[in-house]
């Protein structure tokens, strides 16, 4: 066997061992890609959930929590102001039972005035049959008069214990009206601040949400960055790679400049892995990453 | 989304350029060698990456054939390679090459410059 067909063979030995230790590193790497890949892709579902269930409820003024706080929020405060507003209805129409009373105690002052009128006349009445001996027409016009005098004192009592019986309840009323209007301020002031606390929750929640989003998206950040990092670790495989292959274009030289010292005109099989530059693969390339755009 | 077709040999730099624009949210073609690219070269390209030694058409080769057709004339490409040498890269500026990086790439610098390329 020719020193040139021994150099043939050890050259498939070294490709073929080459190609084979290319391969495995080639089959690893890429796995190491894949989880790079997949821990991502995990990081960025993952956000985008947070994302979905911390900005969906209270993340901004229009979510559904938010909406729905300000809703019963509202829902308070309107309900309050009506409470107040019929209070203070109430409290005017109190006021207006008063002078009703006192404007019903006035009549019945001007019934009894008249009643007094009226026993006058009755008297006079009476007093006109004696002089006309005994006149049946003034004795009839006297106890008429009379009669209808009592019955207008009754009547006028009945009225006179009625306005007595509310002017009582009047000032029970004024009272119950004030102790109502109290408790509905203490209740309005209560749920204003209640509603103010909330709010403030609102805005914490708000705030903190924001800042775990914004947390989340520099994790996130982060993670691709550390992804680009392992990405740029794992491209060794590939210039390694192409640095073993190309000791079989040293031997394919070699190989040529040996046929060429011995005379001899054996076609010697090229590279397998032809380069342009024809230069060594430097691994550790100093300018490598550098970026130059045109 | 933007598509850039990546054209290299080796199956982990297409994979690794892959997913670090796939992260930055370009949709990514894969092309093995310059024969197998200028069959995959359309109009939804954005832009080329494409390594110089392959087998069967070498990306300079690529990249000049292209150029002959004037639907890829302004179609940016950037040369990621082991490659360095000054002769090289005058080649590929000739043949409108946009840029010039040497592997072991930095993915952070990658898509910056594919980001700038394709604004």
């Amino acid at each position: 066997m020719s020193v040139l067909n021994r150099l043939r063979e050890v050259r498939e030995r070294i490709v073929a061992r080459i190609r084979q230790v290319n391969t495995t590193t080639e089959t690893d790497v890429l796995a190491a890609g894949r989880h790079v890949q997949r821990a991502v892709e995990v990081a960025h579902r993952h956000i985008a959930r947070l994302r979905e269930v911390l900005a969906g409820p209270v993340g901004n003024e229009d979510s559904d929590l938010a909406r729905a706080i300000r809703s019963q929020s509202d829902h308070v405060r309107q309900h309050v102001a009506s409470v107040g507003k019929a209070v203070a209805e109430h409290a005017t129409q109190v006021a207006a039972v008063a002078d009703q009373v006192r404007t019903i105690t006035g009549a019945a002052r001007e019934i009894d005035r008249l009643n007094a009128a009226a026993r006058v006349l009755s008297i006079n009445a009476r007093i006109e049959a004696s002089r006309s001996s005994g006149s049946a027409v003034f004795s009839t016009i006297a106890t008429e008069m009379q009669h209808l005098s009592k019955a207008i004192a009754k009547a006028n009592r009945t009225v006179y214990d009625l306005a007595a019986t509310m002017e009582k309840s009047v000032p029970a009323l004024v009272r119950h009206n004030q102790a109502l209007g109290r408790v509905v301020d203490g209740y309005a002031i209560e749920a204003r601040e209640r509603i103010e606390a909330v709010d403030l929750r609102v805005a914490e929640l708000r705030s903190a949400v924001g800042a775990t989003l914004s947390e989340s998206d520099t994790a996130l950040a982060e993670v691709v960055t550390e992804s680009h990092a392992a990405l740029s670790e794992l491209q060794f495989q590939d210039v390694c790679a192409q640095g073993l292959l190309q000791i079989d274009t040293w031997l394919a030289d070699a190989s040529r400049e040996l046929a060429d010292d011995l005379g001899l005109d054996d076609e010697i099989p090229p590279p397998v892995h032809a380069t342009m530059g024809n230069d060594d693969v430097d691994v550790g390339h100093a300018v490598a990453g550098e970026v130059a755009l045109f | 989304m933007k598509k850039i077709l990546v054209i290299d040999d080796s199956p982990t730099v297409r994979q690794q350029v892959g997913i670090a624009l796939s992260q930055a949210g370009f949709a990514v073609v894969e092309a093995v060698d310059g024969l197998d690219a200028i069959g995959k070269v359309d109009a939804s390209i954005a832009m080329l990456i494409c390594d110089v030694n392959m087998p069967r058409m070498n990306g300079l080769e690529m990249l000049e054939k292209l150029r002959t057709d004037a639907r890829w004339n302004a179609l940016p490409c950037v040369m990621l390679t082991t490659e360095g040498q000054p002769g090289l890269i005058e080649r590929a500026k000739k043949a409108g090459a946009k840029g010039w990086i040497i592997k072991p790439f930095k993915a952070e610098l990658l898509v910056a410059a594919v980001q700038r390329l394709t604004a």
